[in-house]
């Protein structure tokens, strides 16, 4: 049953990335809505669960950009792989190191999706804005949604559940 | 390390993401761009709701400075159409005082001056004007406008003088009828003016011209006062009822000229008739 929630956030999340943070000015980088909640995926998900959702949410989001079908699915994957497998290796449960590697594997995500869709992008500021300050504000998005999302009473699920 | 692999493998993550990865490379890289249209057909009709909203609000952000920006720009516009209907009116009145002047009519030296003020505040009937004995202006002397009869000097400061208007209730002056020359005094009466002491059996009637009389020193002879605009013989009585329409318009001037006495020339705009 909560699966069809995911679902329907990542659907809810992807739509409003791929429309709405397009559009609305939010400064200089907008944060990344959907890494955000495959963050939050992570840590209630099976890794192999998060790969799924991962590329799922990549999925969407490239069906904004058809010319470069794939890429995000790949940088999706890659990073729900990384996060959800982040929880066997590095403890999670430490907010800096948590932030860090989510951080790391946004600006990793956002290079491969800069590489793949260069063409796309303008010149180096434009990267700059993607690559380093969009994982800064997501990583600052991610505390700010954990922490709600603790407060609400939703916590970190036993893996496979 | 190594049991850090082990656990990688045992999760089952690393197969699926490898699945996942053959799955990108082969949308990518193959020609299947046109194989997802359905899917993003059904996202655009999904995600339309979100782009119009998002379309709406960036319009309204847009108009909404745009407004703010319009409002700026209109209350600038409007102090400035404001200023230059100013600057206009002061120039045709400017204009006029100076074609008044340099006209045939004047045969007497003036000063003009300008209104600055009521001599009290809440008293309409004197004004304060910006010249005084520093101009030869003494008490007494008549003010017109290009018009005709506006007032008469009632005090006079070193630089600054009190006009009393023909509208004031203690004004009087002696006028002629321009064309039967028959005098009478003229006083206000509400909004027009009363001239009395006229005999019924005198010859005037309604459109004569009234004309300053030249009986008292100070108001020299032939400053238009105003037109008549009714007579009535009363059945009983020695005198005539009559009204005239005053030939200018106290309440509106801005600027006149003081009468200066015909023997003083220093100083003044005096113009001498061609004739």
């Amino acid at each position: 049953m909560i699966r069809i929630f995911w679902f329907i956030g990542i659907w809810i999340v992807a739509l409003a990335q791929g429309t709405l943070v397009t559009r609305i000015s939010l400064g200089a980088a907008s944060p990344d809505f959907t890494m955000v909640l495959v963050a939050l995926l992570a840590l209630r998900l099976t890794p192999a669960e998060t790969v799924i959702w991962g590329a799922f949410a990549g999925f969407l989001l490239d069906l904004f950009d058809p010319i470069h079908m794939g890429a995000r699915i790949l940088a999706f994957a890659i990073a729900a792989f990384i996060l959800g497998n982040g929880q066997e290796h590095f403890n999670m449960n430490r907010p800096l190191m948590h932030i860090s590697i989510f951080a790391l594997t946004v600006a990793l995500a956002h290079g491969l999706i800069y590489i793949f869709c260069l063409p796309s992008f303008g010149g180096v500021w434009e990267a700059i804005q993607y690559i380093v300050l969009s994982p800064i504000l997501s990583a600052l998005l991610l505390v700010i949604v954990d922490i709600s999302v603790r407060l609400l009473g939703f916590r970190s699920a036993p893996r496979g559940e | 390390m190594l049991s850090s692999l082990r656990k990688t493998v045992q999760n089952k993550s690393l197969p699926v993401f490898a699945l996942v990865l053959i799955v990108s490379i082969l949308i990518g890289g193959t020609s299947s761009r046109t194989k997802f249209a359905i899917a993003r057909r059904v996202l655009s009709t999904t995600i339309s709701p979100f782009i119009r909203a998002a379309e709406t609000w960036r319009t309204i952000q847009d108009r909404h400075t745009e407004n703010l920006s319009l409002k700026r720009q209109l209350m600038e516009l409007t102090l400035k159409l404001q200023m230059y209907k100013q600057i206009a009116s002061e120039n045709k009145r400017l204009s006029d005082m100076l074609l008044f002047c340099s006209s045939s009519k004047l045969s007497y030296p003036v000063v003009p001056v300008q209104i600055v003020g009521t001599p009290f505040p809440g008293q309409h009937e004197s004004v304060l004007v910006n010249a005084g004995s520093n101009r030869s202006i003494v008490k007494g002397l008549a003010a017109i406008t290009a018009e005709g009869l506006v007032g008469k000097v009632l005090a006079v400061y070193p630089q600054s003088a009190v006009v009393q208007l023909i509208s004031d209730p203690a004004f009087r002056v002696s006028v002629r009828d321009n064309r039967s020359r028959v005098v009478g005094i003229v006083r206000p009466m509400d909004r027009y003016l009363s001239v009395d002491k006229v005999p019924v059996t005198a010859d005037v009637s309604i459109g004569d011209q009234l004309i300053t009389s030249g009986l008292s020193s100070s108001f020299p002879k032939g400053i238009s006062v105003g037109t008549i605009i009714g007579v009535e013989n009363p059945p009983s009585g020695l005198f005539k009822r009559i009204r005239a329409r005053p030939a200018a318009s106290s309440a509106t001037v801005e600027e006149l000229f003081i009468v200066l006495p015909s023997y003083e020339n220093n100083d003044t705009t005096a113009v001498e008739s061609k004739k």
